[in-house]
């Protein structure tokens, strides 16, 4: 078993490298003047070039190449105290030294983003985790009611109130696809034998967490990470939509690790195969 | 001239679709299909739902040129240029204006202009119009981002379940990447820099949603890898593009329609989510999610406009993603090899 989680652990590594590189093929690999052509429609070259300097988008993508000092950049200049700096002074590798570095950056009004997310985890949280938990519940036992009278008009009406409400149609879903018959084993069976798709959905949602609580804060004005997104969408603030992203697939890989743990402890066959190869 | 180019091309587009649906009809496969279909009477009714909104959506994609030369109209909107314009808002089976105590109700001119079964929206349009439109816009981003998703995750999922080894591990890295970033914060960065058409909607959906159909392929090929006649093709030396596109993919296909449905109803939802949020589609444009959105100043009226708000979400969003529901749940059930017959 520890051998088990030793390796799922070290396999962090490369799925984290392949977010991260993900992520900075979004930001990184559109030339600075398109991007800012984007964001600023129809604003004149001044302007454009000026976000490119905001943005830190004027240093070299992947090396600082000690003859590529005198280069006019995308911003409209010369930067010739590049030359100064070393090999590494570039956006791949700042951004990928602050990752590790877990620096999540300033945004727009330069305060730091990591204070924002500690100021806004709380709020959402206090609603997403009753929420979550009440989710849990009631498909539960909605899907339970709706596997045990399978094919009767009441298990239509349940279908169609998963669907309707479809954030909690896949838990609903999944379990309702574990159809038992008989009686009140049904608890007993079904909760054991469906623990391990019931697991994943569960876990699964829980990035859902974050991104989901958008239009619920939006809605209701809530000040937590939902919010926190929404504006960083509009005010177009890419530090913070690049430290959601990253906090979002932490908070996923995490949560698929305790999955993957979990089924490990209820269903040791998983353990031998991950063993053995 | 560009329009009948146009018309053509999406015509072409929309017999091809027809054929295939024929054919496969008329083959065995398809008998056997129609047969467990059947069965179900939500399954066949889901069906023709299905048809009628894609119906509807197609025939919103073609253009003809309008009759003062410059615009393009769709054959909605010639349809609905029968349908009399109000003045403004117009409920639902609505026949009379709202009139001050001492006007006179029956006086002609304060009738309304034509019954509208889901009314009229702030500026007099019909509600159905606003629906029917939105139909293709939603046609258009499913067919979008499948166009994306399908290639990627067919070709990724094949190559990896063929040649295992390193090549499996690439692509099972890069899939496990893409589903470790939640996709909707992956499309909200991707639409952040890219910019908002439907175009960069459809590719960051496309995106996303290929690793589910790619882990499923995989693991199909990974068995089919094995099959005799899989086998038997390399023993006579067949090439490999021609072991993987005419032996393996034509085994796959059932694969593929499982996955269709419920991707489908999740970009039709998504578009709403993303609109709401200002980074879907922009105001102005016609869509279900932009009718939501839109329609949400007016539901806090008194008295309160709530068609609008009806319309898209009972008559647009709500029976397309149900019957996609349901008619995959159908298909799923009646394309799986290990179902009695």
């Amino acid at each position: 078993m520890r051998a088990y989680i030793v390796r799922r652990l070290l396999y962090f590594i490369p799925v984290w490298l392949g977010v991260f590189l993900l992520t900075f093929a979004i930001f990184h690999l559109r030339a600075p003047l398109t991007l800012a052509a984007v964001q600023l429609p129809q604003a004149p070259l001044d302007r454009l070039q000026a976000w490119v300097r905001n943005n830190v988008y004027h240093l070299p993508r992947c090396f600082n190449l000690p003859g590529d000092a005198n280069i006019e950049r995308a911003d409209g200049r010369v930067h010739p105290e590049l030359a100064r700096q070393s090999l590494f002074h570039s956006q791949f590798f700042l951004s990928a030294g602050a990752l590790l570095r877990f620096d999540l950056g300033t945004d727009r009004t330069n305060k730091p983003i990591a204070d924002s997310l500690g100021e806004r985890i709380g709020p959402t949280l206090s609603i997403m985790l009753p929420a979550f938990l009440l989710t849990a519940l009631f498909s539960l036992a909605l899907a339970l009611l709706s596997a045990y009278l399978k094919d009767t008009a009441l298990d239509r009406v349940l279908v169609f109130a998963a669907i309707a409400l479809l954030s909690v149609a896949l838990p609903a879903y999944i379990i309702g696809a574990q159809y038992v018959s008989e009686g009140w084993l049904l608890i007993a069976h079904v909760l054991r034998n469906s623990a391990v798709p019931v697991l994943t959905q569960l876990s699964l949602s829980i990035p859902f967490l974050i991104t989901g609580s958008v239009l619920l804060e939006q809605y209701f004005g809530i000040p937590g990470m939902g919010d926190l997104l929404y504006a960083g969408l509009v005010a177009q603030d890419f530090q913070v939509i690049k430290a959601l992203v990253y906090l979002g697939a932490f908070v996923y890989m995490l949560s698929a690790l305790a999955t993957d743990i979990l089924y490990a402890a209820l269903d040791p066959r998983i353990r031998l195969e991950a063993g053995a190869g | 001239m560009e329009w009948l180019l146009y018309n053509t091309a999406i015509g072409a587009g929309g017999a091809r679709c027809v054929f295939a649906l024929w054919r496969l009809r008329r083959s065995d496969r398809g008998r056997v299909l129609r047969e467990r279909l059947s069965r179900s009477r939500a399954a066949r009714v889901s069906l023709y739902v299905l048809a009628i909104y894609a119906a509807v959506g197609f025939v919103a994609l073609l253009r003809f040129p309008a009759a003062d030369g410059v615009r393009e109209v769709t054959p909605i909107d010639l349809v609905f240029s029968l349908v009399p314009r109000e003045r403004s808002y117009s409920a639902p089976f609505a026949d009379t204006i709202v009139l001050a105590a001492d006007e006179d109700a029956s006086a002609p001119e304060n009738q309304t202009a034509g019954v509208h079964p889901l009314g009229t929206d702030v500026s007099g349009y019909d509600v159905l119009y606003g629906v029917c439109k939105g139909c293709s816009t939603a046609l258009l981003l499913v067919i979008g981002t499948m166009l994306v998703s399908f290639p990627l995750g067919l070709f990724l999922g094949v190559c990896a379940g063929y040649f295992g080894g390193f090549v499996d591990d690439v692509v099972q890295w890069l899939y496990t990447t893409i589903a470790s970033i939640p996709w909707l914060l992956f499309v909200m960065a991707f639409l952040l820099v890219f910019g908002r058409s439907l175009f960069w909607i459809c590719l960051a959906f496309g995106l996303t949603s290929w690793v589910e159909l790619a882990r499923l392929v995989r693991g199909e090929t990974l068995k089919l890898r094995e099959a005799p006649y899989v086998r038997s093709a390399k023993a006579i030396g067949l090439p490999t593009w021609r072991i993987l596109l005419r032996h393996l993919l034509p085994n796959l296909s059932h694969v593929v329609v499982i996955t269709f449905t419920l991707p489908a109803s999740a970009i039709i939802l998504a578009e709403s989510v993303l609109t709401f949020i200002g980074i879907g589609v922009q105001a102005g444009g016609t869509s279900w999610g932009r009718m939501l959105v839109d329609s949400q100043v007016e539901l806090v009226r008194n008295p309160p406009i709530w068609w609008v708000f009806a319309g898209a979400s009972l008559v647009g969003i709500l029976p397309l993603v149900l019957a996609l529901n349901i008619a995959g749940d159908a298909l799923r059930d009646a394309l799986d090899p290990r179902a009695d017959l």
